[in-house]
């Protein structure tokens, strides 16, 4: 949690954290009754305590490298989305096709001429983003296409997440590395395959939107996983540890029909 | 043309060949097409008319619903000699409770291409009439799940209460939104008319290529079960479900490729099926918030009882 994070303070360093929590101070209203902390720190935890009753989720943001981010996962829970989306290719034509969210009521598909529109507007409730890639990809592109967005929320790309645990690579190979292989004929399609279902779609084939749409959950009903995997090695053997944290966003992505022959069609 | 006349051209797509009356009734409907992998769905529901000799009633003339290019009419030879042309087929069955409980409404189709809005109209009239208390839509998809575990089948409602005699059921609330299908358009129709309803679905081993899965469809009728006032035997569909293992088993025996992969749906199938039973996320950290409370409300207690002395 972030009342036992310390190292957002000026002149912190993670050694300087470890040394408060082993004197004892776990959190920051241990901190604020010790005498471990000079005026300009004191007045710096303050600024904390004011922001986290604001749920100002940015000026965390702000105060973390990208890497140590994690931090903010269980504070913001309920006001979380997993974020993941597929566009028609990287080049300057390309366009997005879908995003799909993921927050504690579920799984959310917005769709190009359909309710994309409604994205912007969606996006306001939330104080925190989950991507993976996304400080590089997907919130960057969707400001492109649709202007000004996700301004009052704060960001936790899991890729660089997982660089601080020396986990390097795509989603698929991470979730490989610590177990969380989803298996199954999906997990073998890739962004391209992704193109090719978008296009099947606009051509008229049946099925291959709810494909995309099932190819694309899968994607983001991973994110709360990897997340609370990155949060537990991160924290393990800390106060931040306990109570842990455990996303409420999950869905069940079987309940989603997709067309395993265009998958097989795909991967031919 | 008048709103009448398009009234009558409407409901004239309902071909009737008997009006029973029937009450307090349960509506099982299940589409042919994607959402009836290995037929399993539409299978479980003409098992059902097979077992109880359901009568069919009335149909939906496809002419308006269908695009004939798309969904093709199937021609085949008679052992008259004659050549036989079938139509999609949208096709209503009762069956009627003789103690006066629960009667049945079964409707095998197939999804339409146009007017959804129209045909879920000629849908909703067959329900209400047929005074229906509980909607089940079943279905069936392909999916990442090994043969070698217990079917799947999943069920969903948007009603926390499904109504009298079903109290017990309880599924989990869909929490999707975006494009959606044919069967939730009829949940909404029905559920203007606060008729609630359940969605069932059977999942297929998408590596097998069978035109029937006899162990899916066994699976889902067995779920169906509890929404039926008559006694269903599956012994024979049971039978037939053992056989299909069997073979199963046999024919992928020496494919070691598919073996490595039905061993890691496996693994994911448990896993998934440890986390389908897990409580919730957030009932976790409540229950262990509370055990952390109460063990500093009882480590409390014991330093007061230290002042006290």
């Amino acid at each position: 949690m972030l009342r036992n994070s310390f190292v957002h303070i000026q002149g912190f360093t993670i050694d300087d954290e470890e040394d408060l929590w082993a004197n004892g101070v776990r959190d920051w209203d241990d901190a604020l009754a010790s005498d471990q902390l000079n005026a300009e720190q004191r007045q710096s935890l303050e600024i904390s305590l004011a922001a986290l009753a604001a749920r100002d989720a940015v000026y965390f943001s702000e105060q973390y490298r990208a890497g140590s981010r994690w931090r903010l996962l269980p504070d913001f829970d309920d006001e979380t989305a997993f974020l993941d989306i597929e566009t028609t290719g990287l080049g300057g034509d390309s366009y997005l096709t879908m995003c799909g969210i993921l927050d504690s009521s579920g799984f959310k598909a917005y769709i190009r001429g359909d309710n994309l529109d409604q994205l912007v507007n969606d996006l306001d409730q939330y104080k925190l983003v989950v991507t993976f890639n996304g400080i590089s990809f997907d919130v960057p592109w969707l400001r492109r296409e649709l202007g000004p967005l996700l301004n009052n929320a704060a960001h936790v790309d899991l890729m660089h997440v997982f660089r601080g645990l020396g986990l390097r690579g795509g989603l698929k190979k991470i979730e490989k590395t610590v177990g969380l292989d989803r298996g199954g004929d999906l997990s073998m399609l890739t962004g391209r395959d992704a193109v090719v279902l978008w296009n099947l779609a606009q051509d008229g084939e049946p099925n291959a939107l709810e494909t995309l749409i099932r190819y694309n959950a899968e994607d983001v009903s991973s994110l709360p996983r990897l997340a609370e995997y990155a949060y537990g090695q991160n924290s393990v053997g800390t106060p931040m540890a306990v109570p842990g944290y455990f996303s409420t966003a999950r869905f069940d992505t079987s309940t989603l029909p997709y067309d395993s022959s265009l998958v097989q069609y795909l991967c031919r | 043309m008048g709103t009448k006349e398009q009234l009558a051209r409407v409901l004239s797509a309902l071909l009737y060949t008997e009006h029973p009356i029937l009450s307090n009734t349960v509506f099982l409907a299940a589409w042919g097409g994607w959402p009836d992998a290995a037929e399993s769905a539409t299978r479980s529901l003409r098992e059902l008319v097979r077992q109880l000799s359901a009568t069919l009633f009335v149909s939906i003339d496809p002419e308006d619903f269908f695009d004939f290019a798309e969904q093709r009419p199937m021609i085949s030879n008679e052992s008259s000699g004659s050549r036989k042309l079938t139509w999609p087929k949208n096709e209503f069955y009762y069956w009627k409770a003789d103690d006066g409980g629960r009667d049945l409404l079964i409707f095998i189709g197939v999804e339409p291409n146009l007017k959804w809005r129209t045909y879920t109209d000629l849908i909703h009239k067959i329900a209400s009439e047929s005074d229906t208390r509980l909607l089940v839509t079943v279905g069936a998809l392909l999916d990442s799940v090994p043969h070698t575990r217990s079917p799947r089948v999943t069920g969903s409602s948007v009603n926390t209460d499904l109504g009298p005699g079903f109290e017990h059921i309880r599924y989990a609330v869909p929490n999707y939104e975006g494009p959606s299908g044919l069967t939730s358009v009829l949940v909404d129709r029905l559920g203007q008319d606060n008729i609630p309803s359940a969605s069932i679905w059977g999942h297929s081993p998408h590596y097998l290529q069978v035109a029937q899965n006899p162990t899916l469809t066994h699976a889902i009728l067995s779920e169906l079960q509890q929404f039926i006032a008559a006694p269903i035997d599956l012994s024979k569909l049971a039978k037939e479900a053992e056989e299909f293992d069997e073979n199963l088993v046999r024919a992928l025996s020496d494919q070691q490729e598919i073996e490595g992969y039905v061993k890691r749906l496996e693994e994911r199938y448990d896993s998934e099926e440890e986390y389908r039973q897990s409580p919730e996320p957030a009932a976790l950290v409540q229950e262990l918030e509370d055990f952390l409370r109460q063990q500093r409300g009882s480590d409390e207690t014991a330093e007061d009882g230290d002042n006290d002395d």
